[in-house]
């Protein structure tokens, strides 16, 4: 497989590298090198990418006001030659930080860490339904029928169209779980099934008529994942 | 892309550049050409904003150029840069960075000919092989 790729970096030589590297590695497709985030964006608004490559401090919008204003979520590896953006990394589900100025085997680690996660995606994608222990014995249940799971502390509702389920866990360890291609954490109480999304206003989604709040940080990605016309 | 053995100047970070650019002398000359092209611009910038006593300009431009000297092998002046960078999120009075600033722009122009030089090395070789 082969990833459309785009460089948004102020700096030539730091571009320069990127678009060197990415010939060398062979399974990248460059489509297009800037070198400010408005630009950036112009051509981001009509073209879906696979990987951004992603400078933070650039003159005029920063790397992370582009990433808000994206309507879809890239993987996205940060290469900055700062390391104070470990938070806002974390925040915008970075793939990867890459500090300049790094080797190519550093560059090629970081597209096989992204190249991997993808395949994790299909390969879960494939299976059909799972166990979750509830009221002291093992239900199956099928992907397709979870509508959203709600965090509740120690606990997690798994809600289908007629009943729920409640189980002893926590959301993070379901999220692990349930990384495939259609379910998503949308809030920090929330993984949403995005198959069932009925609509999407402002900043919440509503399944089966309940109104879900989606973060801040997450409504890109959200808008990235959803088939919009 | 040319894989004739190149050995960098030792006076630069050798091994660095050997793990930067992996044979790729058109890249490394590119890159060098590069340098000896802008860099004189964007210090005369630093010059200006020090001029100014524009402390968080300076600290923008500064950031900028650092990973740069290191393209170039030129790895002292990256943690020189780094220094100055830090220092001038800690104050905005512009005498404070002075001895620190003064340290980067004589390295710096002790290092610009032999970039060049290094640059002119690179053009032959990618000639030799033409």
């Amino acid at each position: 497989m082969k990833f459309k790729c785009v460089i948004v970096d102020d700096e030539p030589m730091a571009r320069s590298f990127l678009e060197r590297y990415c010939e060398k590695k062979g399974n990248l497709e460059m489509m297009g090198s800037f070198s400010d985030a408005e630009t950036a964006f112009h051509f981001l608004k009509s073209n879906e990418i696979d990987i951004l490559f992603l400078d933070v401090e650039m003159p005029g919008e920063n790397g992370f006001g582009l990433l808000d204003k994206l309507l879809y979520m890239p993987k996205v590896i940060l290469t900055t030659s700062k390391t104070d953006y470990a938070f806002d990394a974390f925040q915008y589900n970075v793939s990867d930080y890459l500090k300049k100025p790094f080797s190519f085997n550093r560059f090629q680690e970081s597209i096989n860490k992204v190249a991997e996660a993808n395949d994790k995606v299909k390969v879960e994608t494939a299976k059909e339904d799972f166990f979750i222990k509830t009221e002291g014995k093992f239900i199956r249940l099928n992907y397709q029928d979870i509508l959203y799971i709600e965090s509740l502390g120690d606990y997690v509702k798994y809600f289908t169209d007629s009943k729920f389920y409640l189980t002893h866990s926590t959301l993070k360890a379901v999220e692990e779980k349930m990384k495939t291609k259609y379910f998503m954490k949308v809030h920090r109480s929330y993984i949403v099934n995005l198959n069932k999304i009925k609509d999407i206003q402002d900043n919440s989604i509503v399944i089966n008529g309940k109104v879900i709040p989606i973060s801040k940080s997450m409504k890109p990605e959200v808008m990235g994942r959803i088939n919009v016309v | 892309m040319n894989n004739l053995p190149f050995s960098f100047d030792k006076r630069l970070d050798s091994e660095f550049l050997q793990s930067m650019y992996e044979g790729d002398v058109e890249h490394a000359s590119m890159i060098f050409s590069l340098y000896v092209d802008m860099a004189p611009g964007l210090i005369k910038d630093i010059d200006e904003s020090f001029a100014l006593g524009t402390v968080e300009l300076l600290r923008s431009q500064v950031h900028k150029l650092k990973p740069t000297f290191s393209f170039v092998g030129l790895t002292k002046i990256t943690k020189n840069a780094e220094v100055l960078e830090e220092r001038c999120k800690e104050t905005s009075d512009i005498s404070d960075i002075k001895d620190l600033y003064n340290e980067l722009k004589n390295n710096y122009a002790q290092s610009f000919p032999i970039v060049e030089k290094e640059l002119g090395r690179l053009k032959n070789q990618i000639n030799q092989c033409v």
